[in-house]
């Protein structure tokens, strides 16, 4: 008799465990439905080929949510396609902001690794001022800052160039990976945790501080390297502030991505028409974006965490 | 191969926090020292400016004859071996061990000649290419020491090396670092909290707490010999047991009263060498006995506790008892960090028939007892004693002491001059050859460099320091330096005696001159506005220790009194007295409120004098941390 | 000796007086340099690299040279961009202001064209920066060459080119990783910042970017701190009237985006990281997905789902719970603030709260378990369990990720501007019912070209989080345990 009472005791907590494990999958289920149902339905209208009574496609944001009609026509507009006199060339879109996040990612990872690890591992007279010069920069807003630049670059060539629009391309460059050595924080957490000691060990076995950081730090950085990495390089594909200011409203060739997707709904010459444009192109940018993302999601979340960790 | 000195080296952090306070040793070639203390004790910290990792904030360090505090690590040739190991996670086995000596450019053969033989040695040859993280601790801790090894080092450093292993591994890795030891022939300096280990390896021992050293001395001498309760305590396990005591001489023995009011007696042979003061049970001290040395006893003792815990080892069993008998405030003592005030732990050999709460008598071996003063914590039984103190008498302007009567010197005559009954505190090194006195050679003692003999007056004795013709049964004939004795009249000190040295506070300064048109600095100290050259390289010390700030702030100068001449001009000073103690006589100064104590003669007339000293004899002293700076 | 310890005494110094005192000795040093330095150290005073070529350092002194006449050159020739010149007359500009446009030319009598005010404030600032690198440049160069000076004095050789290029590998490492960065933050960050805060300081307004059309600018003092607080002018008072609100709002918008998130996303992260739960990957790519995603492209996508014509007004008007559309985003002039501002915070939920969950599910795995198994052992319920080590853990860990995303949200941008733009738009100036300090600015500047009024704000904003920031970074523990001593 006295056995029975534990066994019962451990069942009920059994059950108890079932019902909590069920709820938390009710719960979960309806919760990943919330966040995926935007992204679902954008891209749904990427493929929605709704025809109006007189037969043309609808463009516009339409009530609902799955298409009548679905094809592939708004892919194909994206490449053969004018808005308003403006020549769509979402291909050379995709292509100048690869350019410039390739180019963006080597500089400003060369640049947030360095920082960091001078900041980490070494002691100089100037270390805690640089830390406190590039806390009070990074709480100015930046869009004044904006301005400035925009001057700065034209000044030398680089932005609203009328002889080589191109170079606002390399302006872009520049304004991207010219801050990036202050955004250190993370990276430098991460150097944090690794010991001291292997630092010292090093110098006791006669390394210079550069073979310390090429030959020790490196090779035990690859989640931040790849965290610090992947953030540069999806930065471009996602700004459209900057963009649109440095290479200017007119040049639509040297646009980025983010750019061109932007004026196609919120510009003067957007059009609320091209809305179901607007969703393929965002297809074509977030495939490739997301699948990035997701392939390194494990070293984002160690430089997540590093960052958060450390602050 | 070499030897290591350190002196007087200090580590300040910018907060202000000293972790290491005027560390000076002299380290010999091939020796193996252990640093030895709780955390936060500074012995790694000290290691760690051994080999560069750390700034010095001040001292001089030297490897060899070469002075290195500003030496890059890598050019120490020292090698380290780290806590936590410190292996390169990325690199293998052999390319962790090779590392080292790629970086120095030593050809390819020669290194796989060394790493191989290094594996060979800690027998981790089998694991060349493994990476580290698919090794044990007790591989890793291997793989670690090979690569200090492979670099030939003139200096081992190991940094609480065992401490990430098991207990099993520890005790063989232990018997294996010293066995490297002797093979390598090098030097060892070995930093860990745990005393077994410090035992068991070191040929010396330094023991650290708060930053202070507290003794350095071999294993045996720090068991035996520990010069402060906190020494005491740390080195031996069980720990040594402390108790509150009260001393009573009676005769040829000498009581030991316990707090709870149990008594023992101990031979008066084994206290001779305490200062009286604490033998007339005015004064509580601490006893510290280590369990070993306590023993159940079949007879009744003036000792008995009640048996609380026993823990049987098998071959030796350890007892926890209380001590019985009302101890007044025991639990405040408690507090006080007492082993429990009257609790006692025993060490003794399997065999003994004692169960929990069973009444045991314990005796305690009187030779191996300890005891420390209460406030100081530190032994009152010397080797050498402080100061043996017996009672004399003034009248007249005569001492009658020893069963003699001198006549004292002015300046002692003036200061005891009609306090009749005093108390004379006599250092052994105040014992001077002379014809004053004379007593009989108890016996003499071989106590390194100095020998020591106890001369008989009445019941005790009186601690000379002698030379090698005095042999036990002689007569001594001896003078004493007054200069250097303390009188006691009552409660009170009615003469102090007179130190070796003289601090005077002032400033540090620096100046250029023209040497064949080439700028020279000269640095000095100022007193009262008087330069005095300092040594260059100090005045470099000074610089690199205090910063800018060196030429602002005042600096306190300690020079040896034996450096401060009379002199035609220098620092002003006011006679104020003239001190005379017969075989020498003292000036005693005001230079400007600062009083000082210089050698004069008796006859000096003048008010006003000038005295000065060489720069070379000058120890600068910091103001705002207690601090030796060069 | 009471009046020994007197003397003795050192006085501890101010940061003024020890930061004069440090400035007083580096200025007897630079003295002494020149008295005491080669005829090569004097001579670099003037001529730089002197020094360096005196010691036979031929690269180095030739690079020093460069730098100099470069630099005077600079100044002397006075480039010219867009009419508007570098140099000194740069700075003769910077000081007068703008020029008048519409002027006529007293020789010749053609009218003159109004100057490019943006561009004469950023040359003069510029050509203020180019005069502090040549000041920095002249001591590195005396610097260097006394350096040379006593190495020869030690019986030393000056260091050759090739030995001071590897120093900077070693011992001056942190010089040449820091000093890109140090030059890019200094042309892209400080120098833009120092451009906004003068503006702040000035008349400068204009309404189109693209600077065809010129307003004029003059030093302006204090002024438009004083007419925005006053409500003078009819700009200040409607400025003074919004500011307020649009600083209450940020605030209260910085606070609920920061803790929703933050405890949403710990909840979340708990719920996935269950015990014996299946699907755990499914679950969190789900999640994960609107952080892959560029913010734009969602929040656009949330933006167009909420819209009038969109799917869920349809719904609910399908279902029957409303009769008209509702705008969700105050888009119109006259939707609900408040449902915007709501709906604000909730979208950034959306946003924000896969962020949190990743990386609480980081730390979760970090939890030492002896805590939990300590906890089982004392018999402590799962509920209290969470209570109890759990959120206490996450919190204490995530503290100052906490403080930075608070001080992010205050500057979150694209959530407003992407979402509602601001609206609904308000009779005050161009502050809309959702806009932030930083979207309000971005209105006021790029869109109506009112830099001086923006700028104010700006330096507000600043001082603000700044504020903020000094206050919970330096009292929390990771700032100032970040160098503690192991």
């Amino acid at each position: 008799m006295s056995t029975t009472a534990p066994k019962k005791k451990y069942r009920s907590q059994k059950a108890a465990k079932r019902a909590s494990l069920a709820a938390s999958y009710v719960v979960l289920t309806i919760l990943s439905l919330i966040w995926i149902i935007p992204i679902l339905w954008i891209v749904l209208t990427a493929f929605r080929n709704d025809l109006n009574e007189s037969g043309e496609i609808i463009g516009t944001v339409t009530s609902n949510f799955f298409p009548n009609r679905p094809g592939f026509q708004n892919f194909a507009d994206l490449f053969t396609f004018k808005m308003n006199g403006v020549e769509f060339v979402f291909l050379r879109w995709m292509g100048n902001t690869l350019l410039v996040s390739v180019v963006c990612c080597i500089l400003s990872t060369f640049l947030i690794l360095s920082v960091a690890y001078c900041i980490s591992k070494l002691r100089f007279k100037m270390r805690k001022g640089f830390m406190k010069f590039s806390m009070i920069l990074g709480l100015f807003p930046g869009f004044m800052s904006m301005i400035a630049i925009y001057y700065l670059l034209k000044s030398i060539g680089l932005s609203g160039n009328p002889d080589n629009p191109a170079l606002s391309l390399v302006g872009l460059m520049i304004a991207y990976s010219a801050g990036a050595g202050m955004g250190f924080q993370v990276a430098k957490g991460f150097f944090d945790v690794i010991p001291n000691s292997l630092v010292e060990s090093a110098k006791l076995d006669g390394c210079t501080n550069f073979k310390i950081f090429w030959k020790i730090i490196l090779p035990l950085s690859k989640p931040i390297i790849i965290y610090t990495a992947l953030m540069a390089f999806t930065g471009p594909w996602m700004d459209f502030i900057f963009a649109k200011v440095i290479i200017g409203s007119t040049n639509t060739a040297y646009w980025t991505v983010s750019v061109g997707l932007y004026s196609m709904l919120y510009s003067d010459k957007g059009n609320p028409d091209y809305f179901t444009k607007f969703a393929a192109g965002c297809v074509m940018v977030g495939i490739p974006i997301t699948a990035l993302f997701m392939f390194l999601q494990r070293y984002y979340v160690e430089g997540v965490t590093a960052g958060a960790v450390k602050g | 191969m070499a030897g290591l000195t350190l002196k007087h080296i200090y580590k300040v952090y910018e907060n202000g926090h000293k972790a290491v306070n005027d560390f000076n040793i002299n380290i010999e070639d091939k020796e193996f020292i252990v640093f030895v203390g709780p955390s936060g004790c500074g012995k790694s910290t000290t290691l760690r400016m051994i080999a560069g990792l750390e700034e010095i904030t001040a001292g001089d360090l030297f490897i060899g004859d070469t002075l290195v505090n500003d030496m890059e690590p890598k050019d120490r040739d020292i090698a380290m071996v780290f806590q936590n190991y410190a292996l390169y996670p990325h690199m293998s086995v052999y390319e962790n061990m090779a590392f080292g000596l790629r970086n120095r450019k030593v050809p390819e053969e020669v290194i796989k000649e060394k790493v191989l033989n290094a594996a060979k040695i800690l027998d981790i040859e089998d694991y060349l290419d493994r990476k580290p993280k698919a090794m044990s601790g007790g591989q890793r801790q291997r793989v670690a020491l090979g690569r200090a090894i492979v670099r030939d080092p003139k200096v081992f450093l190991l940094d609480e090396p065992l401490s990430n292993l098991d207990a099993k591994l520890r005790a063989q890795m232990r018997t294996e670092i010293t066995k490297l030891h002797k093979s390598l022939g090098t030097t060892f300096i070995y930093v860990t909290h745990d005393q077994v280990e410090a035992m068991t390896m070191g040929t010396r021992i330094v023991v650290m707490k708060l930053g202070y050293v507290q003794q350095i001395d071999t294993p045996m001498n720090l068991y035996n010999k520990p010069y402060n309760k906190f020494v005491a305590g740390f080195i031996g396990t069980p720990q040594m047991n402390f108790f509150n005591v009260r001393l009573n001489r009676v005769k040829d023995k000498v009581e030991v009263i316990f707090a709870n009011g149990n008594v023992i007696t101990v031979p008066y042979e084994v206290v001779a060498k305490a200062p009286d003061k604490y033998l007339h049970s005015g004064v509580e001290v601490i006893l510290g006995v280590r369990p070993d040395h306590v023993q159940v006893s079949e007879k009744k003792t003036g000792l008995c506790g009640v048996v609380n815990v026993v823990e049987h080892l098998g071959n030796e069993c350890i007892i926890y008892a209380d001590l019985e008998g009302n101890v007044e405030n025991a639990e405040e003592k408690a507090e006080e960090g007492m082993s429990k005030a009257n609790s006692i732990t025993i060490k003794t050999i399997e065999g003994i028939e004692v169960n929990q709460g069973d009444k045991i008598y314990l005796a305690l071996d009187p030779h191996r007892i300890h005891l420390f003063d209460k406030e100081t914590e530190i032994t009152i039984i010397e080797e050498v004693p402080h100061a043996s103190s017996f009672m004399g008498k003034v009248s007249a302007g005569k001492l009658s002491m020893f069963g003699k009567s001198v006549a004292l010197p002015a300046a002692v005559k003036d200061a005891l001059d009609g306090k009749g009954e005093v108390m004379v505190d006599i250092p052994p090194y105040a014992v001077v050859p002379g014809k004053d006195f004379a007593l009989e050679v108890h016996d003499v003692e071989e106590l390194g460099d100095v020998r020591l003999a106890s001369l008989i007056n009445g019941d005790r004795y009186l601690y000379a320091i002698v030379d090698k013709k005095v042999k036990k049964g002689d007569t001594y004939e001896f003078a004493l330096h007054l200069d250097k004795v303390t009188f006691h009249a009552g409660d009170e000190v009615a003469l102090a005696p007179i130190g070796e040295e003289e601090a005077l506070i002032g400033t540090f300064s620096k100046a250029d001159r023209r040497e064949n048109r080439e700028r020279v600095i000269d640095f000095f100290y100022n007193i009262n506005g008087v330069p005095v050259l300092a040594p260059r390289e100090n005045g470099y010390k000074m610089n690199q220790v205090e910063g800018n700030k060196c030429y602002k702030n005042n600096y306190k100068f300690v020079i040896n009194r034996k450096a401060i001449k009379l002199a035609e001009e220098g620092i002003e000073g006011d006679v104020k007295e003239i001190l005379d103690y017969g075989y020498i006589s003292y000036a005693k100064l005001d230079v400007n409120g600062q009083e000082i104590l210089v050698e004069a003669p008796v006859g000096l007339a003048d008010s006003k004098v000038y005295i000065s000293f060489a720069g070379e004899d000058v120890a600068v002293h910091s103001l705002d941390i207690d601090m030796r700076i060069c | 000796m009471a009046k020994a310890k007197q003397i003795g005494a050192n006085k501890k110094r101010n940061w003024f007086l020890r930061t004069w005192d440090n400035f007083v000795f580096k200025l007897e040093e630079f003295g002494k340099r020149f008295v005491d330095g080669s005829i090569g150290t004097k001579l670099s005073h003037f001529v730089f690299g002197a020094g360096n070529f005196y010691h036979k350092q031929y690269i180095k002194g030739a690079l020093f040279l460069l730098l100099q006449v470069g630099i005077i050159l600079f100044m002397v020739l006075c480039p010219s961009v867009n009419g508007e010149y570098y140099g000194y007359k740069a700075l003769v500009n910077l000081a007068l202001g703008g020029s008048k446009g519409g002027e006529f030319d007293k020789e010749t009598g053609e009218q003159l064209p109004p100057s490019d005010d943006k561009l004469r404030l950023l040359f003069g600032l510029v050509t203020i920066a180019v005069i502090v690198i040549f000041f920095i440049i002249w001591l590195a160069n005396i610097k260097s060459s006394y350096k040379a000076d006593l190495d020869v004095k030690q019986g030393k050789k000056p260091t050759t080119f090739i030995e001071d290029l590897k120093e900077l590998l070693d011992t001056r490492f942190h010089l040449l990783m820091l000093t890109p960065t140090l030059v890019a933050a200094l042309v892209f960050t400080l120098l833009p910042t120092i451009f906004m805060i003068c503006m702040a300081f000035t008349t400068y307004n204009d309404f189109d970017m693209t600077a065809e059309n010129t307003t004029l600018f003059y030093w302006n003092g204090v002024n438009n701190f004083v007419y925005m607080f006053t409500g003078q002018s009819q700009l200040g008072k409607e400025i003074s009237a919004r500011f307020f609100p649009v600083l209450g709002w940020t605030f209260l918008w910085a606070i609920f985006a920061t803790f929703t998130c933050y405890f949403g996303g710990i909840i979340l992260a708990i719920l996935i990281n269950k015990k014996g739960l299946m699907g755990k990957k499914i679950f969190r790519t789900a999640f994960v997905l609107t952080i892959a995603i560029p913010q734009f492209i969602s929040l656009l996508a949330v933006r167009n789902l909420f819209s009038s014509y969109g799917p869920v007004n349809t719904l609910l008007q399908n279902m029957g719970l409303i009769s008209e559309p509702i705008g969700f985003f105050g888009l119109n002039d006259n939707d609900n603030e408040i449902l915007a501002k709501v709906m604000v915070i909730v979208i950034n939920m959306w946003l924000g709260i896969p962020y949190t969950m990743l990386m609480t599910s980081g730390i979760l795995m970090n939890i030492p378990t002896d805590l939990y198994e300590a906890g089982q052992i004392d018999g402590a319920s799962k509920t209290k369990m969470f209570w109890k080590i759990t959120l206490p853990y996450v919190i204490f860990v995530t503290t100052p990720y906490l403080i930075g995303s608070f001080i992010g949200n205050i500057n979150s941008f694209n959530t407003i501007f992407l979402l509602t733009g601001g609206g609904p738009t308000y009779s005050g100036y161009k502050a809309g019912g959702t806009d932030l300090l930083v979207t309000w600015l971005y209105k006021l500047t790029i869109e109506n070209g009112e830099y001086n009024t923006g700028a104010v704000i700006g330096i507000m904003t600043f001082i603000i989080t700044a504020t903020i920031t000094l206050i919970t970074y330096t009292r929390s523990k990771a700032y100032n345990e970040e160098d503690t001593f192991q």
